[in-house]
């Protein structure tokens, strides 16, 4: 029997559907076992039916978000299906599904947290004041206390578990007394003991106001030399320091109230102003970030709220006046111009400097300080003794005797209270957890208190006069040297002669008038410049950016070395492996970093404690820039990411700056952090208080090698195309072609920009305001440093010494 | 580690009742009812608000921590999401959930934070050395090199993606609550999720690598 005809398309189909009839499908099946073409042609039927009746296949791109909202069953079934049906064949999407399971539940697992007392203090007090204003015009009182009541009981667990636990790092310490009752607007305006006695770090120089003979006193702080005697008039009772400008600020509380500015540098008044204050100026403060003048200002009108008036630095004009809580008596800013505490009768209140709202409250008042990692601490009256309460990363309080005057943080971490002993005084420092570590008498009963970080000596200022004490022993307490005020019956300039040899800092022997504070060894180059050769050394290969104080440098054998400009003694600070490359070293003011870029170290040098920790920092040597802010935090631009390192926490941080490519970094005195963008030319300015970055586009035609912001707060840019950028709030102020590369720049000690240059003939240095009146100095240099006296100093990279130029010798 | 379906679906069924499941110890055993807050809000606003700080606040700060990974910059937009909160109160009405309310105004002013000008957002690498201080933080899980990641995964997330996933993973809010809260639809909803898990998924999977091989 011959094979039967072909199947039909139409019963092919019919026989898949089994829609044909029993004798026709039996036939049909017959004839497919034999026919190899129509069993083909029934197959393709077959997988062209499955693919229609299959879901519509998806990209991964779709089927992710349908698995993973499959995942939280967020799909319909439809969706569903597809979205199974994707992961059926599709392995790189089963594992995404698979990762998804531990996704979530890493994300919930991350630690909770509760927002610092800070922002419990700003609510509660926006509730005490609305609950205030509601009392006047009240209503609904029935409803509205009934309503109190159930969420009140609803809230009690809450409120009992939030007060259970711990605030914060905690430690064994007593539990905060509750803030006592703010005094009313009728206290009297008392000018208080304040500020009598002001270290000027840039100059060195200590400042005593005498309100009773109208002066000001300035002295060397580290030897103690009479340096002025600033007659200001009136009555001078406190001092503050605009540290960027250099100049001393007095309250003058004579019956005209007036504000009197001294010249940093020149120790000559500059200035006075009449305060335009209703009121009696109780406390003034400067304002780091801008230089703007805080007043505290009190009335003895009831109907005259307590006040901070915030003046211009410049004009003192006043700029803003809002009523605070208290009457200060005395008034603490912090490092960065952020918070202030108002010191009043019996309570210490923290407020936002720019905003001037509340943020906290501590019981007691007589001193406030902030510390040097940003707590509070308050200093009052416990019985007859004094208190320490301190808020902060570590809450804790503690007391000892003596009777509470004043209080300071020391730059090291802790605190140093001047406390009356009765018949003398004494100085207590305090661990930052407020443990008494040592204690010192001082010959008199002092006013107020200061900590000089170079010389560890406090200077106590007192009725009787000033009192130097070395770093307070626990054993054998010093001797301090008393200095009498000045009085009605003694002149001025023997009263102010050190009665008893300076404990510390030799002072420096006669010398001609030409070198005074040049070191003995320094010999004449030529006019205007000096040579010191320093015997048995290597030569500078890197100069210390910064601060005044020592030179610091690293010389050819890798030894990080401080310089004492004065006496031009070198010592070796430490001994850097050989096979370090050090790009710079960065000083702080209690700490000094050498950056080695070849093994990513940092070596951490800790002025107080002498002690040099290598830190292993991995993104250091692939860091793009570095520089320092005033609270010693180093900074580092690596790739698209800015990190920071805060030495006395060793903790680091790092915080994405994306589209910029950052080549240079500076800072300025208020803690800014200035950086270029050199991928698009432009310079950006990070605000650490408020984490903004403001930006504004400078064309060039080098890379920016160096920046610094002088005293007047302007921005000076360098490049290496000899472009000089001198950029004043926010513009783009001049620019200057110096026609050679800018290597670096650099400030003196009154605030000033220099720039180093190189060309053929050596390196140029100059005052980026007069480029033209630069001088050459034949030889490669390695880096311009500026001591307290304006003397530059140049390395000379090839033989172990500096030139010293003398400013205004030419 | 993960929560199972079956205490997923707890998790949805208690929300529906009006309490929330506790995740950490600041957690209340139970919270205020909406409606009492809300008329309160109306009657007495500073007790409202008194209120609500003291049972959210922990809510808000943690997940403001997560988002900014900066507990300054946290502890700022808390205060600005109350204050917020307390002028809006009288946008308040009876249908209101108080908590998403919340996490509506919080992510908004979060977002603002970060985009009022270019923003730093620091995060904390670690210790030099071992004097690490915390003040703020409560670490009972003790894997900080895992969390440090996810945190860092997170703050490199497009805001919005990563507000959804933090609102879906650490509160469980349905995709409909987020879409109230993000103010967008319910797809976007389901778009961010995906994308956030799928950019973590990367991020994560070649960190865990990096950290076995290194």
């Amino acid at each position: 029997m011959g094979r039967s005809t072909c199947l039909s398309a139409e019963t092919l189909s019919a026989f898949l559907d089994a829609e044909l009839a029993e004798p026709e499908r039996r036939d049909a099946q017959q004839h497919l076992r034999e026919c190899a073409a129509c069993s083909a042609e029934l197959a393709t039927y077959r997988s062209v039916e499955a693919l229609v009746a299959a879901p519509a296949p998806v990209e991964c791109a779709t089927a992710v978000a349908l698995l993973s909202a499959r995942h939280d069953r967020e799909l319909t079934q439809d969706e569903a299906l597809v979205a199974e049906a994707h992961a059926a064949t599709c392995l790189s999407c089963r594992s995404d599904l698979a990762a998804f399971d531990g996704l979530d539940a890493a994300i919930a697992g991350l630690p909770v947290a509760i927002p610092s007392t800070k922002v419990d203090a700003a609510i509660a007090a926006l509730v005490d004041r609305e609950t205030v204003r509601s009392r006047r015009g009240r209503r609904g009182l029935v409803a509205g206390l009934a309503l109190r009541g159930a969420v009140a009981t609803a809230l009690v667990g809450a409120i009992l578990l939030a007060a259970l636990q711990p605030q914060g790092g905690g430690g064994p310490q007593e539990a905060l007394q509750p803030p006592a009752p703010i005094a009313g607007g009728g206290a009297l305006a008392i000018v208080a003991s304040v500020q009598q006695v002001l270290l000027n770090p840039r100059t060195n120089t200590l400042y005593v106001a005498h309100p009773d003979d109208g002066t000001v006193g300035a002295f060397n702080a580290t030897t103690q030399e009479d340096i002025a005697t600033i007659r200001v008039g009136g009555r001078p009772v406190a001092l503050a320091l605009n540290e960027s400008a250099n100049r001393i600020l007095v309250l003058d509380d004579s019956s005209t109230q007036s504000l009197i500015e001294i010249d940093g540098a020149t120790n000559t008044v500059l200035s006075s102003t009449v305060f335009a204050v209703s009121g009696t100026v109780t406390a003034i403060q400067v304002d780091p970030a801008n230089g703007n003048i805080f007043a505290a200002v009190t009335s003895a009108q009831p109907q005259t709220p307590p006040a901070l008036v915030v003046l211009d630095g410049s004009t003192k004009k006043t700029e803003s006046t809002r009523t605070v809580p208290v009457a200060a008596q005395r008034m603490v800013l912090d490092q960065l111009g952020q918070r202030a505490l108002l010191v009043s009768d019996n309570v210490t209140t923290l407020v936002d400097a720019s905003t001037f709202k509340q943020l906290d409250q501590l019981p007691g008042g007589v001193a406030a300080t902030f510390s040097a990692n940003g707590s509070v601490a308050v200093l009052s009256v416990n019985g007859g003794g004094s208190r320490i309460t301190i808020a902060g990363a570590q809450n804790a309080s503690a007391t000892f005797d003596g009777a509470p005057l004043a209080l300071i943080a020391l730059p090291q971490g802790g605190y140093a209270a001047l406390v009356d002993d009765g018949t003398s005084g004494r100085i207590v420092e305090l661990s930052a957890d407020g443990t008494v570590v040592k204690t010192a008498t001082v010959s008199l009963v002092g006013h107020d208190l200061t900590y000089n970080a170079k010389t560890k000596q406090y200077a106590v200022a007192g009725d009787r006069g000033l009192a130097y004490v070395g770093g307070p022993a626990a054993a054998a307490p010093n001797t301090p040297s008393a200095v009498p005020t000045p009085g009605a019956s003694t002149p001025p300039s023997t009263a102010t002669t050190p009665a008893a040899p300076a404990p510390v800092a030799a002072i420096p022997g006669p010398q001609v008038e030409k070198q005074a504070a040049l070191p003995e060894a320094a010999t004449l180059a030529w006019k205007g410049m000096y040579r010191l050769d320093l015997v048995d050394r290597g030569n500078p290969t890197v100069v210390g950016r910064g601060r005044a104080g020592h030179l610091w440098y690293v010389d050819s054998a890798n030894r990080l070395t401080a310089l004492d400009t004065l006496t031009g003694d070198a010592f070796t600070i430490a001994q850097l492996p050989r096979a370090a490359t050090i790009r710079s070293v960065e000083v702080g003011t209690s700490f000094v970093y050498a950056i080695d870029v070849s093994t990513s170290v940092v070596y951490v040098v800790s002025l107080p404690s002498e002690k040099v920790t290598p830190v292993k920092l991995p993104f250091v040597k692939s860091s793009e820039a570095v520089t320092i802010t005033p609270d010693d935090t180093l900074w580092f631009a690596v790739a698209d990411q800015i990190l920071r390192f805060d030495p006395r926490t060793s903790l680091w941080e790092a915080a994405n700056v994306g589209l910029y490519s950052v080549g240079a970094m500076a800072s300025d005195s208020a803690g800014r952090v200035w950086f270029t963008d050199e991928a698009h030319d432009k310079i950006a300015l990070y605000d650490r208080r408020n984490h903004s970055v403001t930006e504004m586009p400078l064309p060039r035609k080098g890379a920016v090698t160096s920046m610094v912001v002088d005293a007047s707060g302007t921005l000076w840019a360098g490049t290496d195309a000899g472009e000089l950028f001198a950029i004043r709030s926010g513009q783009l102020a001049g620019t200057t072609l110096l026609a050679r590369p800018v290597l670096e720049l650099a400030l003196d000690g009154r605030g000033n920009a220099w720039f180093l240059g190189s060309d053929a003939r050596g390196g140029t240095f100059g005052q980026v305001q007069g480029p033209a009146s630069a001088q050459i100095v034949p030889a490669s240099i390695a880096g311009l440093w500026f001591d307290a006296g304006g003397h530059a100093w140049l390395a000379d990279r090839s033989s172990a010494g500096f030139f010293i130029a003398v400013p205004g010798a030419r | 580690m993960r929560p199972s379906v079956g205490a997923l679906s707890l998790f949805a069924s208690l929300r529906e009742e009006g309490t929330r499941p506790g995740h950490g110890p600041y957690e209340a055993p139970a919270t205020p009812a909406d409606a009492q807050l809300v008329a309160l809000a109306r009657e007495a606003p500073a007790d409202a608000l008194e209120a609500m700080y003291s049972a959210y606040k922990g809510r808000i700060y943690t997940f403001l921590l997560r988002f900014l990974a900066d507990p300054e910059m946290a502890d700022d937009v808390t205060q600005e999401t109350f204050t917020k909160a307390y002028a809006a109160f009288a946008s308040l009405t009876n249908g209101h959930r108080v908590l998403p309310w919340l996490y509506r105004i919080a992510s908004n002013a979060a977002v603002d934070h970060l985009r009022r000008g270019k923003r730093f957002r620091w995060l904390r690498l670690g210790a030099v050395a071992d004097t690490a201080d915390e003040p703020h933080m409560r670490d009972d899980h003790g894997r900080v090199p895992e969390r440090e990641h996810i945190q860092a995964v997170l703050r490199g997330l497009p805001p919005e993606n990563a507000i959804a996933l933090l609102l879906h993973a650490v509160e469980g809010y349905s995709y409909l609550e987020i879409a109230q809260i993000q103010g967008c639809t319910m797809t976007a909803v389901r778009s961010r999720i995906a994308r956030a898990r799928v950019s973590f998924r990367r991020a994560y999977g070649q960190g865990a690598e990096t950290r076995q091989t290194g």
